[in-house]
Order: structure tokens, then C-alpha cells, then sequence
């Protein structure tokens, strides 16, 4: 039986749509306008145990929406989703014993408390038994670092030191499901590597279930084994990041600085028979994005061909975004 | 200069107007207040028709002008200083080209226009309807009255600013606000005519800015300052008002001091 | 699951402690500048009757005790309850209030207990220094049963504070200015502060039957001091239990609506 089971889970919100200025505002007091805005409309998927899935999209895809209704902070409009053989949002209380949470930027910690105060009211909060309380305080502290921060008021910690601490929060109770939205945002290389190990163990030793929402393309190739990619409310893909890796890791977008944009070059650009892909061309910035296929063409390739339409001053070569990527999976299924 | 402060004074009166719960929730509020005051003074007044040279008529409208401008001496302007101290956005007001102190001065002046006319002329509409209203025969009282009025909010001006900058020695600016506050409440008049007092707290009181925020305007406006004394008073004023500025200045320019040596 | 809440609620406070002793300055202003602000009313009552020797039956010390049995119990809800003020604006503004409802105990619990407003301690201070003055200079005799009774006239009198409180605050599941609807809501207790026979009929009625602060302060006085209203004033404990499930039936309902209209 899986631990997360969602059928045909869908969500509508009422926005009040307000006019502009001061007399739309007044408006809008008296006859307030509604518009229904469809944040996920009907998403299917089993996680089993243990699993460590990505759940990615682009802003505003639905992703937040869907890990609310995991998580019971949001009811479902229609459709179905069991955790653990429970309904989040009617059972809250029982279901977020076994549940552990980091929330990017919201800190779950008590501001003004030492760190191992806050834990210990989420020790309380959670009866955690004292021997498992020792046992992850022990283990965490070692493995993350902590020892110096216990004693010291959550507000005075950087970034860094706080979402180290946090993570250790959320996984203090031994849940069986962690859900980590932004979990590595802002932070330097050295905590990231750390925080990445540190989930990648607990899953390997604890068989804890994992649902990552994150920007950052290597969160996932370090922790995931499997990815769920959801787009305007929908899911464009489910499925093994192995699979999605190699299909897109023969990709690469360079961003190639030129003199300037002239109208040859702009026909060369728009020509069908180019062996690359322009993303976008900004004439202001005489900045040209191109995505590539690594497999067909390569760097020298592509500079080769440009040069013989303008002057190039400098070209950046980046890894595929994630944004990109849906975008060519949408684009595919259309 | 005059068109920046026109600027300024358009600024926060835009913001104001965003807020417009939080003028509902003043006019609510100061109307309240004036009820619960009108009821327990004709409790007081019962059968007599003066107390101390007050007239229940005059009282009525002593009530509702004087919690009017309490409610705008209270208006919670310190706190909005101690925000900018502790946040360091002081840093960014002290860069602009405008005198930091003038600055906040318009942007106060800006706030009492908007108030007077998002809570205090409603306020005093209903209670003119319901609780009735005297208005001085001679129109030169009311000329007196503004002229007073305006010189009373720049005295509280310079006492909030200076009970704001206190915020470098506290976090606590709410503290400080409900400090100010009840300094306002006792001695500024805004409950009870200065007459009701005994001697030696009017002494006390005459020492003090405070009447001169509140009781000073609503009593020429009453007429419980008359002739000759209404000029004495104004001109009371702008002496109280030009010691607060220069006394203001003084702890201004070595607050900035310390401000730019601890780097905000 | 009682027990439970209690001691975790214990050691909320035992933290909030250590927080009001550590900034000590900001203590003793906050309590001092509560104090002093709540005790313009008594300065007014005091100045008045330098000029009169009653007001409908009712002398100084028997209205400052009114006033007095009030500031106790705005004190109390102050400082346990003053948390839900930042509901709209804060918790849910900011998403903060998310983090309550992935924990496995109560959200409102939480709400409460994360916060507690020091300056509630200058009310009851005030409150206890004008109740045992007037009581005193009354040469109000009360027997131990009269003491105990006063204990849970003037928690009643909290309970009904913060029920009124928890009502208005549910707005802030839908605004963001919900802490001016509660504002102007219990403003409303400054009508309590003094005996409301010195209002005209509908304001008496409205502050007993309405939105019933009087029991919070006059009838609870006129108990005590025997000046009628005996059995009404009885009524008080039962008042404030009834304002308190009528109050958790609202947040219940406000949380319901938050968890299904969210953004």
C-alpha cells in the first residue's frame, strides 16, 4: 500500500479581483468580484515508502498548493489524497504525528528560544520518548554540526546555521514522511553538501519518505530517485530522474554576448535549418540565449556559426533550467 | 521647499488613505469614547447647570473636541519613529536632501489633514447631530482657535519627536507611546477642564507642554479664555513651541551623532 | 491529552519568563507606561470628585472598585490572550500560521501559548492596588467564602474579555485588519470601567445582555458590595463558560473556512 495516495486531486480558489485606483477600491468594498483561479486540476500519483521523489514545477504550477493538501493546511475541492491511509485534512492532529515539515523561508522555531529549547518543546509537542529525543539530538548534532548552536537564540543565527537546525527539527520526531519545500535556498556550496547527505542518510538508515519541492537542479540529482513534474496545474511527468537526466543532460543553453543584433544576424537566428534552438534574443542587452543539443552540435559548432554573422564579445555556457525543461515537456505534450 | 512638502504631506496622505479600516476604526473609537465621557459627565452634572464655570452646554462640546484631538495627539506617531531608529530606514531619511526632523514634521502635518477629514469631521458631525454642538458667536474666535490648534500639534510634534528618539535607549517603543500617552491623558486636559483641578496639580499642569496641546485651543474656542488672555495664550504657545524646537534640535542633532558613529 | 496541553503551556511560560528577565528595561517600562496609562481613569474619577461626593448612588471608592475589578481582568486577558490580535495580520499574512496546523496539537493552543503580553502584568497591578484600596477604605468585611467568590468573579470576568476577543479575532482569518475590528469590539469595555447606571437604558442592556462586559466589572461590584443585582451577578461564571464555547465554535469555523479558501 503506498503511503501517499492522491486520486484526481484538484483545488479552485475564489480571488477577489480589485479594481485600480481609489474609487475601484471603494468598488470593490460594496461589490466584491470573484474569479476562480484552478491552482491543480486533478493529480494522480502513489509514493511508497521510502521513496525520495522531487516535486518540481515553475512558479505558480501548483506545486505549494498540492504539498498544503499532503500536509492537511488545505482541503482538496475534489478528488482524493491519503497519507498513511488517512485524510489529511480530517485527521490533522494524528497525521502530523508522523510528519516533519521544512517550510523554505518560515522558520519553525521559537524566535527568541536557544535552539535545544525549541527542541525540546517539540520533543513535548511530539512525545518523542526520551531515548529516541537523545538518540537524534546526538546523531544531528554530530552530523550537522550543531554544537555550538544549541545555546543560541534562533534570531542571531544565520541563515546557514538556521536551516541546519531546522532541518534537524523536522526530522526530530522520526517521521516516516518529510516534506522540504526550498530547503537549500540562499545557502552557501558547504551547507548544502551537508544538508543533502544528512537527508540522503536518514532516508538510507530510517527508510523516511522524502518529498522534495525545490529551484535547485542539483537538490534533486543529489537526493531524488524519482521526479514529478507538475505545470499549470497538471502533471507533465512522472518518473525516474534517471530517465529525465539522460534525456536532457545532452542539453546545454549558452547565452552569447554580441556586438550588436543586426537583421542578418536576426534572419540567420530565425532560419529553420540551424542546428540549435533560439530561447530568446534580447535586442537591448545584445544578448542571445540558444539551447543545444550537445549530441548534434557543440559549442565550438554553434560559435562558429554565429561568428560569421557578427562579432561575438563574450558567450556563458549553463545547465539546462528547470523551468526550461518543462517547458520543452509542455511543449512536447501539446 | 514649499512643493516638497506639498509632496510629502500628498505621500502620507496616500498612505492614510490605504488604511481605511484604520480610520474607521478611529472614528469608531473616538466616538465611543466621547459617549462613555458625555454619559458619566451629565451623571456629574445631574441637576447643576455649572460646575467650576462650565456649563453643561460647554461641557458636551468640551468632551468631543477634546477627545478628537487626543485621539490625534495618541495617533501612535512615536512607535513610527522608533520603527525607523531600529530598523536603520533612519539611515535612508537622513541621506535624502530634506532635514530629517522638517521631514517628519510635513509628513505629521499630512496625517492630521487626513485625520481631520477621514475621523474628525464625521465624528463631529454625528455628535453635533445627537449631542449638539456650540459654536462661538464671534467669528474671530475661530480663527483664534486654528491658529492655536495648529501651534498645538506642532508642540505635540516636538514632544513626540523627542519621546521617539528615546528609542536608541529602549526597544520598547510601544512603551514609550504608553507613556506619552498617559502624560497626554492627565495633564493635557483631554478629560477634564483644567478648572475641576486642584491648585497645586494646576500648578504642575501650567509647568507642562501638555495643556498647551489640548486644553489651551478648546478653551479659547469655549470661551473660557477670553479677551486679552486669548492672545497670552497663543503667544504661551509659540513660546512653548519654540523652546520644544530648539530643546528638540539640541537632542536631535546628538542623537544623529550617535546614530552615524554606531553606523545604525 | 489535558495534562498534556498543561504542562506544554507550563513550559511555554517558564521560557516567556526567562525572556521578560533577560530584558529587564523593557519590563519595567512596558508595565510601568500600562499602568500609569490605565490610571487616568482613576485620576478623572478623582478630580470629579474633588467637586462632587456621589454619582447615582455610587461613591468614589465604590466606583473605583468597578474600575479596579476591570483593569484586573483586562490585565489577565491581556496577558494571556493579547496573541490574538496578531492573527491576520501576522500568522496568516505571513503563512506563519501554516506551521501551527502541520503540528500535531491545537493551532489556537499554539497561537496563544508562543506569546504572552508582559504589560497584562501593570493591569493587574493597578487592578489589585484600586481594588484592595477601595475594599479597605470601604470597610468591606469579606468572609472567606466572599474571597473565593471574588477569585471567580473576576476570572469569569477575564474569561468573558478573551471570549469576546476569540470572536473578533476569527475575522483574522479573513482580513488582515482583523486587530481593528477587535480594537473597536472591546473598546467597548471602557463603558464597563464606570457603574453603567449612568447610562441610558439601551447602553445597559447592550453591555449586559449584548456583548456583556458589565459582568466583567458591575455586577460582579454590586455583589460584593451589596448594593443589588445579587442574583444577576451569579450569573457571571455561567456567562463567561457560554461566550466560551460560542467562541470555540467560531474559531472552529473560521479554520475550517482558512483550510479550504487558502492561497
Amino acid at each position: 500500500m503506498a503511503i501517499i495516495n492522491v486520486e484526481n486531486l484538484k483545488k479552485e480558489y475564489k480571488i477577489n479581483v480589485k479594481k485600480e485606483g481609489l474609487i475601484g477600491a471603494i468598488l470593490s468594498l460594496f461589490n466584491p468580484k470573484y474569479e476562480i483561479k484552478e491552482a491543480v486540476k486533478g493529480v494522480n500519483f502513489n509514493i511508497e515508502e521510502g521513496e525520495m521523489v522531487g516535486y518540481i514545477g515553475a512558479n505558480g504550477a501548483g506545486k505549494s498548493t498540492t504539498i498544503k493538501m499532503l500536509t492537511g493546511i488545505l482541503t482538496p475541492t475534489s478528488g482524493k489524497v491519503f497519507v498513511n491511509g488517512q485524510e489529511p485534512t480530517k485527521n490533522r492532529i494524528k497525521n502530523n504525528m508522523n510528519m516533519g515539515a521544512v517550510f523554505g523561508q518560515r522558520t519553525q522555531l521559537w524566535w527568541d528560544l536557544p535552539v535545544i529549547e525549541s527542541y525540546k518543546l517539540i520533543k513535548e509537542i511530539y512525545e518523542i520518548p526520551d531515548n529516541i529525543y537523545n538518540e537524534n539530538i546526538k546523531y544531528f548534532t554530530d552530523t550537522l554540526n550543531l554544537s555550538e548552536l544549541l545555546r543560541v537564540p534562533v534570531r542571531q543565527l544565520s541563515l546557514g546555521q538556521k536551516m541546519r537546525c531546522e532541518i534537524a527539527a523536522a526530522f526530530l520526531h522520526s517521521p516516516q514522511i518529510v516534506y522540504l519545500d526550498e530547503p537549500t535556498i540562499g545557502l552557501d556550496f558547504m551547507v548544502k553538501e551537508k544538508i543533502r547527505k544528512f537527508i540522503k542518510q536518514l532516508n538510507k538508515d530510517r527508510n523516511t519518505t522524502i518529498i522534495l519541492t525545490t529551484h535547485d537542479l542539483q537538490d534533486i540529482e543529489e537526493i531524488c530517485n524519482r521526479i514529478i513534474i507538475i505545470d499549470k496545474g497538471l502533471i507533465i511527468f512522472d518518473g525516474a530522474l534517471d530517465d529525465i537526466k539522460e534525456e536532457f543532460s545532452k542539453y546545454q543553453v549558452t547565452n552569447i554576448l554580441v556586438k550588436e543584433v543586426t537583421e542578418e544576424l536576426k534572419s540567420f537566428l530565425n532560419s529553420t535549418d540551424t542546428n540549435f534552438e533560439v530561447l530568446s534574443i534580447e535586442e537591448e542587452e545584445n544578448n542571445i540565449v540558444i539551447k543545444f543539443d550537445r549530441d548534434q552540435v557543440t559549442i565550438a559548432g554553434i560559435f562558429e556559426q554565429i561568428a560569421s554573422h557578427c562579432t561575438i564579445l563574450d558567450l556563458k555556457i549553463q545547465d539546462i533550467s528547470i523551468d526550461t525543461i518543462v517547458k520543452t515537456l509542455y511543449e512536447r505534450q501539446c | 521647499m514649499f512643493s516638497k512638502s506639498i509632496e510629502i504631506i500628498k505621500i502620507n496622505m496616500k498612505a492614510v488613505l490605504a488604511y481605511a479600516t484604520t480610520a474607521w476604526g478611529a472614528f469608531f473609537m473616538t466616538l465611543l469614547q466621547i459617549f462613555v465621557f458625555y454619559y458619566i459627565w451629565m451623571a456629574i452634572y445631574k441637576d447643576d447647570s455649572i460646575i467650576n464655570g462650565i456649563s453643561k452646554e460647554q461641557i458636551v462640546t468640551y468632551i468631543i473636541l477634546s477627545r478628537i484631538i487626543y485621539t490625534q495627539l495618541t495617533w501612535g506617531f512615536i512607535p513610527k519613529i522608533g520603527r525607523k531608529i531600529q530598523k536603520g530606514e533612519i539611515i535612508m531619511d537622513l541621506l535624502k536632501p530634506i532635514d530629517f526632523q522638517f521631514f517628519m514634521y510635513v509628513g505629521r502635518i499630512g496625517d492630521f489633514i487626513t485625520f481631520a477629514s477621514m475621523t474628525a469631521i464625521p465624528v463631529l458631525i454625528v455628535c453635533a447631530c445627537t449631542l449638539g454642538i456650540q459654536i462661538p458667536q464671534n467669528p474671530l474666535i475661530f480663527i483664534y482657535f486654528f491658529i492655536s490648534l495648529f501651534l498645538a500639534m506642532t508642540i505635540s510634534f516636538f514632544v513626540e519627536f523627542w519621546i521617539g528618539l528615546l528609542s536608541f535607549y529602549t526597544n520598547y517603543t510601544w512603551g514609550l507611546q504608553s507613556f506619552q500617552e498617559s502624560l497626554v491623558a492627565l495633564f493635557s486636559g483631554a478629560l477634564i477642564p483644567l478648572t475641576f483641578f486642584p491648585h497645586w496639580l494646576l500648578t504642575i499642569a501650567n509647568l507642562l507642554p501638555f495643556k498647551e496641546m489640548s486644553y489651551s485651543p478648546v478653551a479659547i474656542y469655549l470661551g473660557i479664555i477670553t479677551g486679552p488672555q486669548i492672545i497670552e495664550t497663543i503667544i504661551f504657545q509659540l513660546l512653548w513651541a519654540v523652546a520644544l524646537l530648539f530643546l528638540s534640535r539640541l537632542f536631535y542633532t546628538f542623537a544623529i551623532k550617535k546614530i552615524t558613529v554606531q553606523g545604525g | 491529552m489535558l495534562k498534556k496541553y498543561f504542562f506544554l503551556y507550563i513550559d511555554f511560560l517558564k521560557q516567556h519568563f526567562k525572556t521578560m528577565l533577560e530584558y529587564k528595561t523593557d519590563f519595567v517600562i512596558g508595565v510601568f507606561s500600562t499602568l500609569l496609562y490605565q490610571f487616568y481613569g482613576i485620576f478623572f474619577v478623582w478630580v470629579i470628585f474633588e467637586n462632587i461626593h456621589q454619582i447615582h448612588g455610587w461613591t468614589f471608592y465604590q466606583i473605583t472598585f468597578v474600575y479596579g475589578l476591570l483593569t484586573f481582568a483586562q490585565g489577565l486577558d491581556m496577558f494571556f490572550f493579547d496573541n490574538l490580535y496578531a492573527l491576520g495580520f501576522e500568522y496568516v499574512r505571513e503563512g506563519s500560521f501554516d506551521i501551527f496546523m502541520i503540528r500535531p496539537i491545537s493551532p489556537l493552543f499554539q497561537l496563544l501559548a508562543t506569546h504572552v503580553q508582559q504589560d497584562g502584568i501593570g493591569l493587574m497591578l493597578l487592578g489589585t492596588i484600586v481594588i484592595t484600596k477601595s475594599l479597605s477604605e470601604l470597610n468591606v468585611h469579606l468572609s472567606i467564602m466572599d474571597h473565593f467568590l471574588l477569585v471567580i468573579l473576576i476570572i469569569s470576568g477575564a474569561a468573558i474579555i478573551s471570549a469576546i476577543n476569540l470572536i473578533t479575532a476569527t475575522f483574522g482569518f479573513k482580513t488582515v485588519n482583523s486587530h481593528v475590528i477587535m480594537t473597536s469590539v472591546s473598546a467597548l469595555q471602557e463603558f464597563a470601567l464606570y457603574p453603567i447606571l449612568i447610562y441610558p437604558k439601551f447602553i445597559r442592556v447592550f453591555l449586559t445582555w449584548v456583548i456583556p462586559y458589565a459582568f466583567a466589572s458591575f455586577y460582579p461590584a454590586n455583589y460584593l458590595l451589596h448594593k443589588g443585582y445579587e442574583h444577576l451577578s451569579l450569573l457571571t461564571p455561567f456567562i463567561a463558560v457560554f461566550l466560551w464555547i460560542v467562541a470555540l465554535k467560531a474559531w472552529k469555523i473560521g479554520l475550517k473556512n482558512y483550510s479550504s479558501t487558502g492561497s
